[in-house]
């Protein structure tokens, strides 16, 4: 990768697009599972912002130092800090943001999620929207803090938060 | 006051020649750049760009849009009358903001979120010919063309710095809200507005004397600003709420919150004042605002990711 850098900046004539040379350039995922629960249900639940622990398998524990602020430990012990910026019981719509950015444990510099549940036939959608930066905002970072290590993340992240949640209630409704 | 602010806008609605008037979106992701003609609020082009437009500057005396791309270290150049790309500038670093100075001195500022800079460039050599040191993390920047003055927002250090835009010399270095990102001067050129994503807060400057005038809250992360030219409201995108809060010029006081697409970054006027364009980063759209209604009467649907962070309209 350095060897590349080097020779990518020595060849300042290059005009082509560099496959993975990057900028400041926001990611975005877009994430919906169904939860076979009513909305009040999982809202309940989702809403409550010091409970992640308690449903999001890849959390193993959860401190709120403030109110609006939760210090998530992760399945790697690693720990990153989130603040909450809105919620709305009405429209069971909250987003919060990245505080502290722990990229060895979330290879993400910063991040807005948006979480949105709408009440649909078979029970929840569950809605995840983030827009975010990989962990290494230069223009050559190495693999695991690029953009595709970053929006892999918080693609994980969101899938197995809801697929948590979709299978708790499955486990439930047995 | 007011009378004279109607008898603007009548001379403007009246004594504009009908000139085909467009809007030049990036598409970060896309790597695309659209044109919007505003009569018909439709693309008339689009053109595959290098990687990761961002920034745009539109050069009306030299009919040449200015585009650039931090991931690249280049800024490309549009011929705003056939649409198509006449060179590439190669900046290096990460080239972001960026601003055409008007007056007969040929220079473009950028800022280099990277080096910690901004870059003068010559548009006719196409040459860097300057590099300013700046705080961390410059963003966006305006141009004061009347004291001759640039403010630079710099996201990173919490300051907003005021250069000389002919001399290396600095000025200031005023504090802001927590991680400012756009700025803007009042089209009087009495007072200077910078946006602070992290803290939610709209920092108002005094352009004479530097000193902070206000601080007033915002929606959630606010990123795009512009006063428009009547002077009369202060539009502030915000990224978090999806809308756009109008205060009143003279009170600070919000009067109008207005439902836009999801994630907007940046808003710029038509010439005559009467429309405002929002580029909707997650939803790939551009939002039209009717002023007068402070509704929004139009979606636009772009390519993927787009942003437009800068002064996106002109000829």
């Amino acid at each position: 990768m350095k060897i590349w850098a080097i020779a990518l900046l020595a060849g300042q004539f290059l005009v082509a697009p560099l496959v993975f040379a990057h900028g400041p350039t926001p990611q975005k995922i877009d994430e919906k599972v169904i939860i076979p629960a009513p909305v009040e249900t999982v809202w309940k639940q989702v809403a409550d912002f010091s409970a992640m622990a308690d449903w999001h398998p890849d959390v193993v524990s959860e401190e709120v130092p403030e109110e609006g602020t939760r210090v998530l430990t992760l399945k790697n012990e690693g720990e990153i800090t989130e603040s909450l910026d809105e919620q709305n019981d009405k429209t069971h719509m909250m987003s919060y943001r990245l505080l502290e950015e722990n990229i060895e444990a979330f290879p993400v510099s910063f991040y807005t999620v948006t979480i949105q549940l709408t009440s649909v036939d078979a029970g929840t959608e569950m809605s995840w929207q983030g827009r975010f930066y990989r962990a290494d905002t230069s223009n050559f970072p190495p693999e695991n803090y690029s953009d595709e290590a970053a929006v892999k993340a918080m693609q994980d992240f969101a899938l197995n938060g809801m697929n948590g949640l979709k299978s708790q209630y499955e486990g439930k409704s047995k | 006051m007011r009378l004279k602010q109607c008898f603007c806008l009548a001379l403007l609605a009246v004594s504009t020649p009908l000139l085909a008037e467009h809007a030049y979106i990036t598409s970060q992701a896309a790597n695309q750049l659209s044109v919007i003609n505003l009569d018909s609020d439709k693309i008339v082009k689009q053109l595959s760009v290098t990687k990761g437009p961002v920034g745009i500057a539109i050069d009306n005396q030299r009919h040449e849009a200015y585009v650039t791309h931090p991931e690249d270290g280049l800024v490309t150049v549009i011929d705003t009358k056939t649409f198509e790309q006449k060179y590439v500038i190669k900046t290096g670093g990460q080239p972001f903001g960026i601003v055409v100075d008007p007056s007969a001195k040929q220079q473009v500022f950028i800022t280099d979120w990277q080096r910690n800079a901004v870059l003068v460039v010559n548009p006719e050599t196409k040459l860097v010919v300057d590099l300013l040191s700046v705080p961390e993390s410059p963003a966006a920047l305006v141009l004061d063309d009347k004291r001759r003055r640039l403010y630079v927002a710099n996201r990173n250090a919490n300051l907003l710095t005021v250069l000389d835009a002919d001399t290396p010399r600095k000025y200031a270095e005023i504090p802001t809200g927590k991680a400012p990102y756009a700025v803007t001067l009042s089209a009087d050129g009495q007072q200077i507005y910078v946006t602070a994503i992290q803290d939610n807060t709209l920092t108002i400057i005094d352009a004479e004397t530097y000193q902070v005038i206000d601080t007033v809250k915002t929606g959630l992360s606010p990123y795009g600003i512009n006063v428009s030219d009547d002077n009369c409201c202060i539009y502030v995108v915000n990224q978090g709420s999806n809308n756009v809060w109008v205060y009143d010029r003279q009170t600070f006081e919000k009067t109008a919150e207005i439902a836009v697409g999801k994630m907007p970054e940046s808003l710029s006027f038509s010439t005559d004042q009467k429309q405002a364009y929002v580029t909707n980063w997650f939803s790939n759209s551009v939002s039209v605002i009717d002023r007068k209604t402070g509704k929004k009467t139009n979606d636009i649907s772009m390519p993927s990711g787009p942003r437009s962070l800068g002064q996106f309209i002109g000829e």
